[in-house]
């Protein structure tokens, strides 16, 4: 079954095709709302919601769009909504790996440092930075994810790597 | 214009790092690089912030959310547009009718009568999902 059958499915009450939905795109929106909160407890609450808004608009799904660029912008307007309320402030301390995982070609105090560092910056700065490289998306499908123009991706990446960079030095 | 320049420069020597199209050729690139050590400082900083991001990977994720949403789809009901529809002409109805008989002249129907408007103003709200108390701060927090 691909997307947009799923997308038909659920449209016609059937509850399996979302289970698909769900269980294709929930690892890859946990990481991004990690990435966002920064911590993975509150990244888990905002995917679960981010999931319920999107089962509950299905109706308005745009069938030119694809399924997870959709659910994203649902999923970040969860995470900015969290960080916005009260009491919900992410970590700026990194004893443990949340956003990244160990690499053999970097030491764990390398991988450490990185993560305290992006978790140092703004989380609109570490989404686009992770999205990036992380990711591996190009300006074109960061500025359409986040609905900015490729020029603002430029330059706003070229502020969060200087930003990044003071935080590592 | 130095600024412009210089900030075209390193944009341009980032584009090229992360294998995007740059905004200036290679030969105005290299021009500019040549009597700019400010940008040359700047562009080498930043590759050593993007070797090191590219070599990471994001943590793996095992956990399954299904069972938690499955529970959370069932308390709310999907919006289905047809039987909302209906519920927005019977409480037409019910407003034309209840129009028509205060239309009667000389006729008291009591209080109940008079709280027709409240009902339907009540229901209403609760047919859109909406709190009409409730201020949504919300709309400013996106992007």
């Amino acid at each position: 079954m691909d997307d947009l059958a799923a997308l038909k499915n659920c449209i016609d009450g059937d509850k399996d095709s979302f289970r698909f939905l769900v269980e294709r795109y929930q690892h890859q929106a946990i990481g991004h709302a990690t990435t966002v909160l920064g911590n993975r407890e509150d990244a888990l609450d905002a995917v679960q919601e981010a999931f319920i808004d999107a089962y509950r608009a299905i109706n308005r799904f745009d069938f030119t769009r694809r399924f997870y660029p959709w659910f994203y912008v649902l999923l970040r307007n969860r995470c900015f909504k969290m960080l916005a309320s009260a009491g919900r402030r992410n970590t700026e301390s990194a004893d443990q790996m949340e956003i990244l995982a160990p690499q053999p070609e970097s030491s764990i105090e390398e991988t450490l440092s990185l993560e305290a560092a992006l978790l140092g910056l703004m989380p609109e700065d570490r989404e686009l930075v992770t999205l990036k490289y992380l990711d591996g998306l190009s300006y074109q499908e960061l500025a359409e994810l986040l609905q900015i123009p490729k020029g603002t991706v430029m330059s706003r990446l070229f502020y969060a790597r200087k930003q990044l960079q003071a935080k590592l030095t | 214009m130095k600024l412009d320049e210089c900030e075209k420069t390193i944009l341009s020597a980032m584009a090229e790092m992360d294998r995007e199209p740059p905004l200036l050729s290679a030969e105005q690139m290299a021009q500019h690089l040549s009597r700019c050590e400010q940008c040359r400082t700047e562009i080498e900083r930043q590759a050593v912030a993007v070797t090191l991001l590219e070599k990471q990977k994001r943590r793996a994720e095992t956990a399954d959310l299904w069972l938690e949403i499955d529970k959370r789809i069932d308390e709310k009901t999907v919006s289905h547009p047809v039987a909302r529809w209906y519920f927005f002409l019977l409480l037409g109805a019910i407003l034309v009718v209840y129009k028509l008989l205060e239309m009667i002249p000389v006729q008291d129907l009591g209080f109940l009568f008079k709280l027709v408007p409240v009902i339907f103003t009540v229901a209403l709200f609760y047919l859109l999902k909406e709190n009409p108390f409730k201020i949504n701060a919300d709309l400013e927090l996106e992007g």
